[in-house]
């Protein structure tokens, strides 16, 4: 068993851990912004729930940093820095590993405007946070394609479990009036 | 708090999973091949068949019987 130890790809291992609990976390942060956003959560729960919001975007940002640090370490696949951090500079599935640096950089984007909020106004805000519809799908597109837990039935059923609640929040949001914040319902019936 | 917690999980779960991936790729000890009986069929000088069971040979792996030649029959 030691010498199975010595000579086990720990690094691989980190990798792909670090990797599914980062998808995990952020489809977290996906599916309660977008709970959010529509109006079947009351004003009480949002208040609430923002904070995870924020802070499931931060921790699966640090889980993504994990991975790509595993990955540097890995002696077998051979991760330069330009690899991981530019896309389409993997020799290894180009567009594949691409699909998972944008998506990085789009979710570090994202969880950096929750500080800049003020600075940026609440409907450029808005409007930053649509890019987090583009990187949940870059990042599904990531692990089906570059990720080796998700051949076979695994690939589906993550499609399924973390896709169909985006979608179903995404259906709910366009169709349903948007949610309006707590100190304008008395401005409204004021009116 | 809520940071910590996040983490928290975030690192229990990472630790599992590379257990589990671990424990799924850990090498399996091969089983011993048991020695298994053997029949064999001699022809006697007669004509014969006689039927010689044989215990305790390893199936595939027995190496050859003898490296002596049989003696001559006789007459």
């Amino acid at each position: 068993m030691n010498a199975f130890l010595a000579h086990a790809p720990v690094a691989w291992y980190v990798a792909r851990a670090a990797g599914l609990v980062a998808f995990a976390l952020l489809t977290l942060s996906v599916w309660l912004g977008l709970a959010m956003s529509t109006r079947l959560l009351g004003p009480r729960r949002q208040k609430v729930l923002f904070p995870w919001h924020q802070t499931l975007a931060w921790t699966g940002l640090s889980m993504v940093a994990l991975h790509v640090g595993a990955l540097l370490l890995d002696p077998t696949l051979h991760f330069g820095i330009a690899s991981v951090l530019a896309p389409f500079a993997s020799a290894w599935r180009p567009a594949a590993v691409a699909a998972g640096v944008v998506a990085g950089w789009l979710t570090l984007v994202l969880a950096l405007s929750f500080r800049m909020r003020k600075r940026i106004g609440q409907k450029g805000w808005r409007r930053l946070h649509y890019a987090s519809f583009a990187a949940f799908a870059l990042a599904l597109g990531h692990a089906l394609a570059a990720g080796t837990d998700l051949k076979g039935i695994g690939g589906p059923l993550l499609v399924a479990v973390a896709g169909g609640p985006v979608i179903w929040l995404g259906l709910a949001r366009i169709l349903m009036p948007r949610a309006v914040p707590a100190g304008r319902h008395a401005i409204q019936a004021g009116a | 708090m809520q940071r910590v917690w996040a983490t928290v999980v975030s690192v229990w779960a990472v630790l599992a999973i590379v257990a589990a991936l671990a424990w799924a790729h850990a090498p399996v000890a091969q089983p011993l091949s048991q020695p298994a009986a053997l029949t064999l069929l001699v022809k006697g000088k007669n004509g014969t068949t006689q039927r010689v069971h044989v215990v305790g040979v390893a199936a595939g792996t027995a190496t050859h019987a003898t490296t002596q030649t049989s003696a001559p029959p006789v007459g």
